[in-house]
């Protein structure tokens, strides 16, 4: 079996980001920024799959700016066997949105026919988390997405939802999975092996040269922070908390 | 999910905080300023890949955000001393010391992340600087010196690859470097610290080639035991009739096989019980107590035991500096974190809106946060310093080595001490609770000035050897490389300044160190070395600020020094320091060379009466 995983370059996880004075997008200069951590979670699953002798290679995807060859990097110190990057000068974080990605996805999926195709549940910058579901609907495949466990020799998932997992059969693949929280908990790349990656291959295109036509129908109008939150206020007693909750909050 | 399930918390609490300033990235280190500091400062640079130094510096990141958390444990847990367990050798592992139960699985973590291999000339092969920067990474978060347990082991490692015979490499070497076994460095004993040529511990041939028969007791042995490995190889010293030599000496013997075979004759006697490091066994022990000795191997020769040791003891002095201002920055990054989110007292000036502030915007807090950065950056770049000389084989910078290294063992861990002094003071009371990390990282840091050398033991290996290397040359190296900084940096508005106050304690500091030599050469050696603790921090505050100049240098000459906050913060430590340290050089310098020594005018009668 042969597994290709997506990652993709976002804003840290601890970063507190700020909006850019055009109050277009999220202010980018100097922030850090590192795989997003579904796509960690994703990435860890192929590489097992690897070590446990059920993948014979493991192909990383990324598509962003030139730094997201480090986001490459980190994924081949991971374990990966190889890369490829499509470079763009578009915003991942807004101006290239999932169905572009699955579109350009599907192109990469066509020429490297993997078995499995294992993506992160969402991005934590877009926050959409319909990446996966759009790439297995260009191409024809079983879908199995916000995955907590996957039995490749059973062909079942266990997928995360609202009350609980549920556990789903795909009927056969290449299947598109996506990586909820539960599914492992991913390693840290050692030093050995960052070592080792810098001289795994990484294959580059522009994303605008595989033919795809990237719109995404939808436009940014304003980006803005959430509002502070308010001061709260003493009730006297229970009799009264009960009286807000009913008269002015509605819940009871 | 443990990780990615503490993240998301982090970030909402991140996203909810109420102050306009954000908090440090890390409350551990600062990897984007060693990173700069290695790549930014000339005289840093090593052949090495750069694209690959923050992959790297990012991995130790990573472990210290991910297990820095424990580090409280080995704090509040010391290590257990069960006398009924001395002698017990019902295997391998059996020791009378137990450590803390998370002790091990750490340990081997760091391991298995590849950070013991870094040095390892078949495997990653690491510049030494940027080992050392990665050190500086992961101890951030473990100033207990739980990882000690592996430095001293690569310390020991590097010693036995250097002098030991190719039959005792092969049969140790391996497995120091794999994790599979610790070493030890043990020097000492009760009666010998400082001097150490007051050993008793005696060794004498066994009639095996190589092989000696060791009686004697030994002290302040870091890790000597721990009960998690098999095997724990003390480098030993111990006198022959040739004088003092090297010795390894295993916890069990080592058959030829690899197998492990008995256990070697000696014991651990007890514990020190520390103010701080409370995460490494500091142990006191006895070797052939039950027979004509315990096992040892000669290292080297006969007699040149001090050579081979110093040859170890010298790149233990720039860890312990190194370990010292990573206290510094540690208690900078911790009192930054405090201070954002602190809000208290308002604003003086007339007309300000009086709402209260975040303490880090009152001028007496940035005060004491810049000192804490000028002291612990400052001696951050001159463990960096010294260890890319170390990594040099030019003659001129193993000569300049010489004289930097007294002062990277010193100068950090007394000013990096006071660093920390500043970060308890910015959380006031809270600083003095053990609810705050401060105070252990001040009694962890208090251990610096004291081992692998005292102060006192450093400053009269400065003042007393080091400015008369050969035949001063060593110490004219020093000056004069000062000197051509200051004149690189003399025509940048920027540093112009800086470069002539420099400039100025220099040439005091020289005129000062030739009154010295010049005194002791007269035979007035007691008189000159009395002052040789002023004198050390003298000679270290004018090298600091030689780091400092350079680092100004590099900040104000970047293109992007206009939007930086991190370039300018530089040149702002950089004066800082000038105006508040560097500027106490000269007053010093020429009472030390117009006064007569008060240290040398009082006896002891007159300190008891």
């Amino acid at each position: 079996m042969r597994v290709l995983v997506g990652v993709k370059r976002v804003v840290d996880y601890a970063v507190k980001v700020r909006v850019a004075a055009d109050k277009k997008a999220v202010d980018l200069a100097n922030v850090k920024m590192s795989m997003n951590p579904f796509c960690e979670i994703a990435v860890e699953e192929a590489v097992r799959l690897k070590e446990a002798k059920k993948a014979t290679e493991v192909i990383v995807v990324s598509i962003g700016p030139k730094a997201a060859a480090e986001t490459i990097r980190t994924a081949l110190a991971m374990g990966c066997d190889r890369g490829i990057h499509l470079t763009t000068d578009s915003r991942t974080d807004q101006e290239l949105g999932p169905n572009s990605v699955a579109k350009l996805l599907a192109k990469i999926v066509e020429e490297e026919s993997p078995d499995a195709i294992i993506l992160g549940k969402q991005s934590i910058d877009g926050d959409f988390g319909c990446t996966g579901a759009m790439l297995a609907e260009h191409l024809k495949v079983p879908q199995c997405t916000f995955a907590a466990s996957i039995d490749f020799d059973a062909k079942t998932v266990e997928r995360e939802t609202d009350t609980g997992t549920e556990v789903v059969s795909f009927p056969s693949l290449p299947a598109v999975f996506t990586a909820d929280l539960r599914l492992n908990e991913p390693r840290y790349a050692t030093l050995p092996n960052i070592m080792k990656a810098k001289k795994k291959k990484i294959d580059t295109k522009a994303a605008d040269s595989l033919g795809v036509e990237l719109n995404e129908g939808n436009t940014v109008l304003e980006v803005f922070e959430p509002p502070p939150r308010e001061a709260g206020i003493f009730v006297d007693d229970v009799d009264g908390l009960v009286d807000k909750l009913k008269n002015e909050a509605g819940v009871l | 999910m443990l990780r990615i399930a503490n993240k998301i918390p982090h970030r909402a609490r991140r996203a909810l905080s109420s102050t306009a300033h954000s908090p440090p990235a890390s409350r551990f280190c600062d990897i984007n300023d060693l990173n700069w500091q290695l790549h930014s400062v000339p005289s840093l640079i090593t052949p090495f890949d750069d694209s690959m130094t923050m992959p790297i510096l990012e991995a130790a990141e990573n472990f210290v955000n991910a297990h820095g958390h424990l580090d409280p444990l080995f704090d509040v847990h010391e290590s257990k001393f069960d006398p009924s367990k001395i002698g017990d050798k019902s295997s391998p592992t059996a020791s009378p010391i137990t450590l803390h139960p998370e002790t091990k699985p750490l340990l081997d973590k760091y391991v298995a992340a590849g950070f013991t291999q870094m040095q390892d000339p078949e495997g990653m092969n690491l510049p030494y600087t940027l080992s050392c920067a990665v050190n500086a990474v992961t101890s951030s978060a473990f100033t207990s010196g739980v990882l000690g347990h592996w430095t001293l082991t690569q310390c020991a490692a590097n010693l036995l690859a250097k002098h030991g015979s190719a039959e005792l490499v092969s049969k140790y070497h391996v497995k120091l470097i794999d994790g599979s076994w610790t070493g030890t460095m043990a020097l000492s004993e009760t009666q010998a610290g400082s001097s150490l040529l007051e050993i008793t511990t005696k060794a004498t041939p066994s009639g095996t080639p190589g092989e000696y028969k060791i009686k004697g007791n030994k002290m302040w042995t870091s890790g000597a035991d721990h009960g998690l490995y098999d095997n724990v190889i003390h480098m030993l010293l111990a006198k022959t009739e040739n004088g003092i030599s090297l010795f390894l000496v295993p916890k069990n013997l080592v058959n030829d096989d690899g197998s492990l075979g008995a256990r070697n004759d000696y014991q651990i006697n007890g514990v020190n019980h520390k103010m701080g490091c409370r995460g490494l066994a500091n142990c006191y022990w006895s070797l052939g107590d039950e027979s004509d000795g315990a096992t040892g191997y000669l290292i080297g020769e006969e007699g040149k035991g001090l050579n081979c040791m110093f040859f170890m003891m010298n790149e233990m002095r720039i860890h312990v500096g190194i370990g010292a201002a990573v206290c510094g920055k540690r208690g900078l990054q911790e009192s930054l974190t405090y201070a954002v989110d602190r809000v208290q007292g308002r604003r003086k000036q007339p007309n300000s809106p009086s709402k209260p502030i975040p303490i880090i915007e009152h001028n007496d807090v940035k005060r004491m946060l810049l000192q804490q950065k000028a002291y612990s950056e400052g001696g951050m770049m001159l463990c960096l310093f010294a260890a890319s000389l170390s990594e040099s084989t030019a003659k001129s910078d193993r000569l300049l080595l010489e004289v930097l290294t007294p002062l990277v063992k010193s100068w950090p861990s007394e000013w990096c001490l006071e660093a920390n002094k500043w970060a308890i003071q910015v959380l006031g009371g809270y600083g003095f609770t053990r609810d705050f990390p401060l105070e252990q990282i001040y009694r962890d840091n208090r251990l610096n000035m004291i081992h692998e050398g005292t102060a006192g033991i450093q400053s009269l290996d400065l003042l007393g050897r080091k400015t008369m290397l050969a035949d001063g040359a060593a110490f004219k190296l020093f000056l004069s490389r000062v000197g051509e900084a200051c004149e690189r940096h003399s025509s940048d508005p920027a540093t112009g300044t800086l470069s002539a106050q420099l400039a100025f304690a220099t040439e005091k500091l020289a005129d000062t160190t030739l009154h010295l030599v010049t005194k002791m050469a007269k035979g007035e050696v007691d008189e000159a070395l009395a002052s040789s603790h002023e004198y050390l921090n003298a000679v270290g505050h004018v090298a600091v600020g030689w780091m400092w100049l350079e680092q100004a240098g590099a900040a104000a000459s970047n293109p992007a020094f206009q939007e930086s906050s991190f370039l300018q913060g530089k040149v702002l430590a950089a004066k800082f320091f000038y105006e508040h340290d560097l500027s106490k050089v000269p007053e010093v310098c020429s009472r030390l060379r117009n006064s007569v020594s008060v240290v040398n005018s009082t006896t002891a009668s007159h300190l008891l009466h």
